[in-house]
């Protein structure tokens, strides 16, 4: 077998206590240098410098820990573990109304959102209530007059139609406009 | 320092659901690896889970700002409910871990990277439980050592000692096969 000789290049022989020192910094605060105490950070660098090898294999074996832990990774958390937590909530909770920040609403925004819903609901009951008012004094009649000619009963609704849009455009202020309006008539229009 | 969790306790102690579920989607991935890791069985750690959520739904009123953050609240109450559980079944490792004990059986026959996995979790799972919970929050939780002092409610020169031991032990569990492991 073939000895070599020793090399000039082998660093110094550390000191059993001085190793076995930096291997319990390392365990004690781990790898990452930066959360260690200054004093030791300064010591370390002493010890790197006298022993760069030996201080090399150290940290190396501390970084190869480290990785090997990294291996365990955290299971994700499940939705059945979630809604369980949640049904925990004491009573309480389920009484308190959600608040909900409303956010600010312009003067065009609370128009459009207020008063033209309003003023749809304003024209249709107008026209709901004009379409009864044509409607109405036909209906009598026809059940009155025992009177079903669609044809004649259908040339008096428009002639009514025709006095009633005088009537809303032109005659609103005319006394006793009303109560011919209101009253059941005949088929011509006389009060029954 | 502000503790990020302020405003949300506040709304949690006037009863806002909706802070409870922004609470709950922000802490609970770590309260769950931290009982995970340390009980070793992810059922037990899902129950103890919903007891930590249970306790903070009814001790947000009662929490004071400024003692400590209510995260590091959090997880001491995790870890004290994991070791009172450890306790009880006065066992550590392989009844109180059932799926590590199986897993260990068949190792042989499980996927390389499972079983790499379960290799390092039989590992840290024999650990005596007060090391595994200092490396557990240094490693995992990124703790600084003050704060797992705060949290297992010892001196920082004893979670160094608890951290110095366990780092020795799994080294010298693990380091023997690190080759074969970080292979994998």
């Amino acid at each position: 077998m073939r000895h070599h000789p020793p090399s000039d290049e082998q660093p110094p022989l550390p000191s059993e206590g001085a190793a076995a020192r930096f291997a319990d910094v390392l365990d004690r605060f781990g790898q990452d240098q930066s959360r260690w105490p200054a004093d030791l950070r300064h010591w370390a660098q002493g010890f790197k410098a006298q022993y760069p090898q030996l201080e090399e294999r150290l940290v190396a074996d501390a970084r190869a820990l480290d990785a090997m832990l990294s291996l365990d990774t955290a299971a994700p958390v499940s939705a059945a573990l979630q809604a369980r937590i949640m049904a925990n909530l004491p009573p309480q909770f389920a009484r308190q109304p959600v608040r909900v920040v409303k956010p600010t609403v312009s003067l065009r925004e609370r128009l459009r959102e207020y008063l033209l819903p309003s003023a749809g609901l304003v024209a249709a009951a107008t026209a709901a209530f004009a379409f009864g008012l044509t409607n109405l004094p036909l209906y009598e009649a026809s059940v009155f007059n025992n009177n079903f000619d669609a044809p004649a009963a259908s040339a008096t609704a428009d002639s009514e139609l025709d006095e009633i849009t005088l009537v809303l455009a032109w005659s609103l202020d005319e006394p006793g406009i009303w109560e011919g309006l209101l009253s059941p008539s005949t088929q011509d229009g006389s009060p029954l | 320092m502000v503790d990020p969790d302020t405003l949300l306790i506040r709304r949690i102690a006037e009863g806002d659901g909706q802070a409870a579920a922004a609470l709950m989607r922000l802490r609970l991935p770590r309260i769950l690896a931290v009982a995970s890791r340390m009980l070793g069985d992810r059922s037990l750690a899902e129950d103890i889970a919903q007891e930590v959520f249970l306790r903070v739904w009814t001790q947000a009123a009662h929490w004071q700002p400024g003692q400590a953050k209510f995260e590091t609240w959090m997880v001491r109450v995790t870890m004290n409910l994991c070791l009172d559980r450890l306790r009880r079944r006065h066992e550590v490792t392989v009844d109180v871990f059932p799926d590590i004990a199986e897993y260990r059986a068949n190792a042989e026959s499980l996927h390389m990277e499972r079983a790499t996995q379960t290799r390092v979790r039989a590992a840290i799972a024999d650990l005596p439980e007060r090391q595994r919970a200092a490396l557990l929050l240094s490693h995992f939780e990124d703790m600084s050592n003050p704060d797992i002092a705060d949290v297992l409610e010892v001196s920082v020169e004893a979670i160094e000692s608890l951290l110095a031991r366990a780092r020795r032990g799994l080294k010298t569990q693990l380091l023997a096969e690190r080759h074969e492991l970080l292979r994998s």
